[in-house]
């Protein structure tokens, strides 16, 4: 970290606005005590970590009605450029960060942690305690970046373990690759092929809904072919009655027969009472026939007389005789007459009931009544041959469906089945990954111990060169130990004077962008300060002396702040 | 600093770790080099792409 400017407004005793332009190199702020120079090195921490003690806005400014404090520090960090700017007010705190001139949201702790920053920025009061920030020696030597990437790597094997757990057991990782690609192919193809079906079914639906409309016209349509028929057959009863009719009227004989069926019945019913009449003298038949068997059977007459010595007596018997066998004659023709009685009386019947031209006549008009009604002619046919065809189709993409649903369900087994070995891969990859990190831990924490152990060794380097230069005891003090924080093979205490020049020694010796040191030769005795001042700008690459007395340091550069203070308003000014 | 220091020896130093644990030296340095990347989930997702390829 390397700063550029710092620009404070309002802060604590500063009024207004009051910029520091940082350059490479030394830059000094001198200022006599109470006048501001550890409230610059404040103001940053404000800026940055929002930290802060007390009241920070200017009392000055609160009684000119600004109500508000501003510190805004721009820095570089890592080769990029960062704008951090924190502002107070009545209306709280804002924050803004930009980072190459564009606003960000990343927190500064995720940039430079403050336990970092710290270690640029020094009280030469207490510079010595510098040794107990040496406990934390991996973040002085620059390691930590290396240690945090290790640290994320065992974060992420852990991770990868336990997706590997979630994954189940492993059985074959080493599979053929590039399986995602079929898959996506046959998702594509599944997916083609549910279009299908849907477009097949909803085809379907349409058939069958058609289908269904088709079937209730059909409805109507048996309903009309129904009427058709019954109106054939009545037209086919009625060109018979036509014909009938016409035979009737051309077939005078059946007049006649009617005529003479009719005269006959009148006759049989002439003769029917003849017969009672003849039954009735039938009796006297038999009264004659009694009377001649008596006669026979006597040998008399009826008055008495001996019919072989009457020729009355044989008269009689004659005439007896005569009239018997004539009135035989006429029952027996009676008799023949009634014999046929029945079959003249049905015959009669059925010339009535079938070429009565009135009963002929009557049924030609109700039919006639039936075909006069208006009746379209059925379209069965038409429809039931539209509906047949439907009905195949119908069939058809039914079957279509099946076959798609078929490949469809192999199609998804197949995915099924790269998955599974995708899955398969996803695991060899994931155990690859957790063993390449496995090896990369390994490697890293060889690379971190390498590394730390040339960083000692190079801090230790140029440490011992500044702590020999500066030292009064340089015979003494050969080096800087810094695994023990100390000076090398040192056998008594240190005293602080002697701790603050190791403590210099190891800010020299530690390799740093920036270092602000407020009042840095405080323990210091006038030939140690000497010393030092020839060392001050190797420190690093940017030093920042804040100090009361800089007559002595004021060669080191040209880049001077001095801080003025108006007593009468109690505020401090940047010139 | 996020890396190593960047120095002959070092770099020689880190290619032999790499060689002994079968590592692309490339890919350790970009994965060391990923502590730079300040948005967490980026820099873990960058560190997981990176392993699948060493």
């Amino acid at each position: 970290m390397k700063l550029n400017n710092v620009c404070l407004e309002n802060y604590k005793i500063f009024y207004g606005k009051n910029i520091l332009r940082f350059d490479n190199g030394v830059n000094i702020i001198e200022g006599k005590n109470g006048y501001g120079k550890t409230t610059i090195v404040d103001s940053i921490f404000f800026a940055l970590y929002g930290k802060k003690n007390g009241d920070i806005i200017n009392n000055f400014a609160k009684i000119n009605n600004e109500r508000f404090c501003r510190v805004s520090v721009d820095f570089e960090h890592n080769g990029d450029k960062y704008n951090a700017e924190r502002e107070l007010s009545d209306d709280g705190e804002k924050f803004y960060l930009k980072i190459n001139n564009n606003e960000s949201n990343i927190s500064i702790e995720n940039i430079i942690p403050e336990r970092r920053a710290c270690l640029s920025f020094f009280d030469g009061e207490k510079i010595s305690g510098v040794i107990r920030y040496m406990e934390n020696m991996d973040e002085m030597l620059g390691i930590t970046g290396l240690k945090a990437v290790k640290e994320e790597l065992e974060k992420l094997k852990k991770r990868l373990e336990l997706t590997l757990t979630g994954m189940g057991k492993i059985k074959n990782f080493f599979r053929k690759m590039g399986e995602m690609k079929s898959v996506k192919k046959l998702e594509e193809k599944e997916k083609k092929i549910k279009i299908k079906i849907s477009h097949e079914e909803k085809r379907t639906n349409e058939i069958n809904h058609e289908i269904s409309e088709i079937e209730k016209i059909l409805e109507k349509e048996k309903k009309i072919d129904e009427e058709e028929k019954e109106r054939k057959k009545l037209e086919k009863r009625y060109k018979g009655l036509v014909d009938e009719e016409e035979k009737f009227k051309e077939n005078m004989a059946y007049i006649i027969l009617k005529d003479e069926l009719g005269k006959a019945v009148e006759n049989i019913n002439k003769k029917r009472d003849e017969v009672v009449k003849e039954r009735i003298r039938q009796g006297r038949i038999n009264a004659q026939e009694e009377l001649l068997t008596s006669i026979l059977h006597s040998g008399r007459c009826i008055c008495g007389t001996p019919v072989s010595t009457s020729n009355y007596g044989k008269h009689e018997i004659s005439l007896l005789l005569e009239n018997l066998k004539h009135e035989e004659e006429k029952i027996g023709k009676i008799k023949d007459f009634y014999m046929g009685y029945d079959d003249l009386v049905s015959a009669l019947e059925k010339v009535k009931v079938n070429i009565n031209p009135l009963i002929i006549k009557s049924e030609k008009e109700k039919i006639e009544a039936g075909l006069n009604k208006k009746v379209r002619a059925s379209k069965m046919d038409i429809i039931l041959k539209k509906l047949n065809e439907k009905r195949v189709e119908g069939k058809a993409r039914e079957l279509r469906i099946e076959e798609l649903k078929s490949e469809l369900a192999e199609i998804k087994d197949m995915i099924e089945e790269k998955r599974e070995k995708i899955k398969a891969n996803k695991k060899w990859k994931t155990l690859k990954k957790i063993k390449n990190a496995e090896r990369l831990i390994s490697a890293l924490g060889e690379i971190i111990e390498e590394t730390k152990r040339l960083k000692k060794m190079e801090t230790e380097k140029k440490a011992s060169s500044i702590l020999r230069t500066v030292t009064n005891k340089p015979r003494e003090y050969t080096g800087v130990d810094v695994e023990n924080m100390n000076i090398k093979n040192v056998s008594s205490e240190l005293s602080d004077g002697e701790k603050h020049v190791l403590a210099l020694s190891f800010l020299g010796g530690i390799k740093k962008d920036m270092v602000v040191i407020d009042m840095p030769f405080t323990r210091l005795d006038k030939t140690h300060k000497r010393k030092l001042l020839k060392k001050i700008p190797s420190l690093a690459e940017q030093v920042v002396l804040l100090d009361t007395d800089i007559d002595e340091i004021k060669n080191l550069t040209e880049n001077v702040y001095h801080l003025r203070h108006d007593q009468e308003r109690k505020v401090s000014v940047i010139e | 600093m996020p890396a190593y220091p960047k120095s002959d020896f070092m770099d020689e130093t880190v290619k032999k770790i790499c060689e002994k644990h079968g590592l692309d030296k490339n890919i350790v340095d970009e994965i060391i080099s990923c502590s730079s990347v300040k948005d967490e989930s980026k820099r873990l997702k960058k560190i997981n792409s990176l392993l699948e390829k060493l």
